[in-house]
């Protein structure tokens, strides 16, 4: 039986963490179920595990009551942010290696891989796909209305989530990020 | 190991280290025919050979034994992926204080589903949360 494997970004897994308030959600949670069923197999790297722990820390920090953290030294409050995100990344670690083991996922480095030869090829790809200049009427921090343009397109991590697709041979690249669609055809690419 | 060089789309060579076996399949292509152009797809998504025209071929394979050939070079790719991929579990749960013993789960993915929506708040787009969070890196 063929397993194609379907390379998953951080966007994935963070909107699948996240639940149903994310957009991006109800396709994230079709697509992992279509790995749970074995329709395909998923593809995680360290590098979205990174970035996962990174999202975690800051949205705990953001959306903890700003009066909890007032009445805490900077001390108190480095240490409930740090122990509330281990406990969600080690959940995300023990049940990924968990699908791991079961062949459901596997979860990629760049293990003996050159790193200038990594930042050559990311080179090459933002300097070949110019993303889009887009008019946005919101500030992202805030959501108040701010009228502004902001450059989209593939940056320096997108394009190593890429690359390291393509040295494992993925059938699939599956991300959140529109900036990819331009990069379909090297591998096949789903924006979800 | 076998290390072949790849003209990619965009002009750059990239080399690859290819897995023991990996030139007996390279040999294996050279001499076949893809029935259709859709099924050089598969082939084109290895990005280690330049897919063969059928035009300038003589021999035809079955849809078969493509498949076989397809299957085979799955295996023989995937293997050494499949074993660094658990010993980086190993590492990973060690990093993070976690037993380096575990069972495997097939349905460990389904209990990530929402683990962090208590962080969600309003209506959010993960694209826009992991680009702030890389923007403040």
């Amino acid at each position: 039986m063929i397993s194609l494997k379907a390379y998953m970004d951080a966007g994935v897994l963070v909107a699948y963490g996240l639940g149903h308030v994310d957009v991006h959600y109800p396709n994230a949670k079709r697509i992992i179920d279509e790995i749970t069923e074995g329709k395909y197999r998923g593809v995680i790297s360290v590098l979205s595990l990174l970035e996962t722990m990174d999202v975690i820390r800051k949205r705990l920090v953001s959306q903890t009551p700003k009066d909890f953290l007032d009445a805490r030294s900077d001390l108190q409050r480095k240490e409930f942010i740090r122990q509330e995100s281990e406990k969600r990344y080690n959940a995300l670690i023990d049940n990924l290696t968990k699908a791991a083991k079961a062949k459901k996922i596997i979860i990629v480095d760049f293990d003996g891989v050159n790193i200038a030869e990594v930042l050559t090829i990311c080179n090459d790809l933002l300097s070949n796909n110019f993303g889009d200049i887009r008019f946005f009427n919101r500030c992202w921090l805030c959501r108040r209305r701010y009228d502004h343009y902001e450059y989209k397109g593939i940056g320096p991590v997108d394009a190593m989530h890429f690359d390291l697709a393509k040295r494992i041979h993925c059938d699939l690249f599956i991300t959140t990020d529109k900036g990819f669609s331009g990069l379909d055809g090297q591998i096949a690419v789903s924006v979800i | 190991m076998a290390q072949i060089c790849e003209k990619g789309k965009l002009g750059v060579k990239t080399p690859y280290t290819l897995p023991f076996g990996a030139h007996e399949i390279a040999r294996a292509r050279r001499e076949t025919v893809f029935p259709s152009k859709a099924l050089t797809k598969p082939i084109e998504a290895y990005g280690i050979f330049e897919p063969i025209k059928v035009d300038v071929c003589s021999k035809e394979v079955p849809l078969r034994d493509f498949r076989s050939i397809i299957e085979i070079e799955k295996q023989v790719l995937d293997k050494p992926l499949e074993e660094s991929s658990l010993k980086l579990c190993s590492k990973l749960r060690v990093a993070m204080g976690l037993s380096k013993e575990f069972e495997a789960d097939g349905t460990a993915l389904a209990n990530l589903n929402g683990f962090m929506a208590d962080l969600a708040g309003e209506e959010v787009d993960s694209t826009e949360l992991v680009k702030a969070a890389r923007r403040r890196l």
